[in-house]
């Protein structure tokens, strides 16, 4: 595949970035253009053609840069709940607690972290009901205590970042 | 809560995969909602505006792009100042998230700082510690990812899927 692909500019064969896949990046994780033809708006943007805006971003998603370009959706505008959920998992259990915790469609994020407790994931769910039952249902199976940290109130949730915990940072440092 | 009808539920559940990456990316999944593109754009725009789409955008793998430290900081706030200093950290360009999270003992403010690398992170919980006179807090490395999805809200149980 890499034979076939076009060579870019400033870039090389591992897909390392130049200014204008940064200025691309710092743009796109803003925000993506809502138009029919994003890449024309993000290559004017960047002073490149359409063709070479598609190129980068494709190279940028194969290399790994991007994750997803898609919709957030913020789970309290529909009304759903999310929670923070914190577990002490001694080692050797951990694999145990992650096919277990990572089984469930509601988990979306999952962390083994320095510190007590040691093990943090992230809840949503359509009620605070069904976090409760996924909550004690873990618990039960794994017989340890998790902690429900709701949040009483939101300060920041940036937004060039997912909304999630631990997320995206930002793309650029100044 | 914002009320959605049946085109927007789909939409929803559409927007919240991968976008294809070619020039007339919407066209597709205009396609698949019978509408077209620029009434898929419209309807975007107006789920943004109300709040129910937070963003559009790229979600980015921080590893790849220079940002490869970062740490859950949880500060220890007396209850009268909770206010005034979230405000304050969420100000800070390297916190990304900061929530009040009641449950965790006499830690309660939770935050997400970010940094090149584990020093400058740790610089910042300095500077912020000193700036905001919170002496009490805890850094949580994240030492290993077990999961990282995104959540598909109309997936599970809407019955949407045609």
């Amino acid at each position: 595949m890499d034979n076939t692909d076009k060579q870019i500019k400033g870039m090389d064969a591992t897909g390392c970035m130049d200014h204008i896949d940064r200025k691309i990046l710092s743009l796109i994780s803003k925000s993506f253009p809502l138009t029919e033809r994003p890449f024309l708006s993000i290559a004017e943007q960047t002073g490149i053609t359409e063709d070479e805006a598609v190129e980068r971003v494709r190279r940028l998603k194969e290399s790994g840069a991007i994750r997803r370009i898609g919709a957030v959706i913020s789970p309290r505008s529909l009304g759903w709940h999310s929670t923070l959920c914190a577990a002490e998992v001694p080692e050797d259990r951990i694999d145990e607690f992650a096919s277990l915790v990572n089984s469930y469609d509601q988990v979306t994020h999952n962390y083994v972290r320095s510190g007590h407790p040691n093990c943090w994931f992230t809840l949503i769910t359509p009620d605070k009901a069904q976090a409760e039952r996924i909550i004690h249902e873990i618990g039960q199976r794994l017989g340890t205590e998790i902690l429900d940290l709701p949040a009483r109130r939101v300060f920041k949730i940036n937004v060039s970042f997912d909304f999630h915990e631990e997320d995206e940072p930002p793309p650029e440092n100044g | 809560m914002k009320r959605v009808d049946g085109i927007d539920r789909k939409l929803l559940w559409l927007i919240q995969d991968d976008l294809p990456v070619e020039k007339r990316p919407f066209d597709a999944w205009a396609q698949t909602l019978g509408i077209e593109p620029g009434e898929l754009i419209s309807r975007l725009e107006l789920l943004r505006r109300q709040g129910v789409i937070r963003s559009v955008k790229a979600i980015l793998r921080h590893r790849q792009t220079g940002f490869s430290s970062g740490a859950m900081v949880v500060w220890a706030v007396p209850g009268d100042q909770v206010d005034r200093i979230g405000r304050e950290l969420a100000c800070r360009r390297e916190v990304s998230h900061c929530y009040e999270r009641p449950g965790f003992g006499e830690y309660n403010l939770f935050s997400m700082i970010h940094g090149r690398t584990d020093d400058e992170v740790l610089r910042v919980i300095g500077e912020i510690s000193s700036e905001l006179g919170i002496d009490r807090y805890r850094v949580y490395w994240s030492l290993r990812e077990l999961k990282k999805s995104s959540m598909n809200y109309f997936r599970e149980g809407g019955g949407e899927e045609s």
